[in-house]
């Protein structure tokens, strides 16, 4: 069965500035968190490994294997540097 | 209590929210801009939060250090958006009966901060270079 699910994926810091934006809707297709950013990354060029970066998904911090539903907040937190 | 700010962070007015006639200890910690780093002269930072995200985690990490020593109260405050040099970025505040727990929750709230609050610096440096920082 395919699912489809439109998600929206907003960008900060390192990853705004390689996309160029602060938003971006996308189709994504029987997918995980981990499978969306692994297509991201090969879209928009991003060097940080998935390894190095914590996924969220509707502004909790979440599982790489997290199934994504239509309507989903994702955010991938590169190396944070608060404080 | 945590909190994220675009204006100037008061110390004296977090501080004065601690005040507990249970306690004996009050340690404050203020992290301030400074002109380098790494050897590269810096002329200003600019921080970005995931705000929803950052709410949620700064008060977990100030939950977590409420239960793991033996304090009464803790309060973080992080200042976001462009800081000049002196400005001040983040304050923790911990109140406890006696000093060492005080010591030891402040660093551990600053450290875990650090290491997993979804905020970004972005430094500034002399001919309009600037760069984000990873850590």
């Amino acid at each position: 069965m395919t699912l489809n699910a439109n998600v929206t994926v907003s960008y900060f810091s390192h990853l705004a500035e390689i996309t160029g934006v602060e938003q971006e809707q996308i189709a994504a297709t029987n997918s995980s968190i981990k499978t969306l950013y692994l297509s991201l990354q090969k879209r928009h060029g991003f060097l940080f490994d998935w390894q190095s970066i914590k996924p969220s998904c509707n502004h909790q911090f979440c599982d790489w294997d997290t199934p994504l539903q239509a309507g989903d907040n994702v955010v991938f937190i590169t190396p944070v540097s608060g404080g | 209590m945590f909190n994220i700010t675009e204006n100037d962070i008061e110390p004296q007015t977090l501080k004065a929210q601690l005040a507990n006639p249970y306690c004996g200890a009050l340690v404050c910690f203020e992290g301030w801009v400074r002109n380098h780093h790494e050897g590269q002269s810096v002329e200003g930072l600019y921080y970005q939060a995931y705000h929803e995200l950052a709410m949620h985690e700064g008060t977990r990490i100030i939950n977590l250090a409420k239960e793991s020593f033996a304090i009464e109260q803790a309060s973080c405050c992080h200042r976001v958006g462009q800081l000049a040099i002196g400005d001040m970025a983040v304050w923790v505040g911990v109140a406890s009966a006696h000093r060492q727990p005080a010591f030891e929750a402040a660093a551990f709230i600053m450290d875990t901060i650090k290491e997993s609050l979804p905020i970004w610096k972005q430094e500034s440096y002399s001919q309009s270079h600037k760069m984000w920082r990873m850590a």
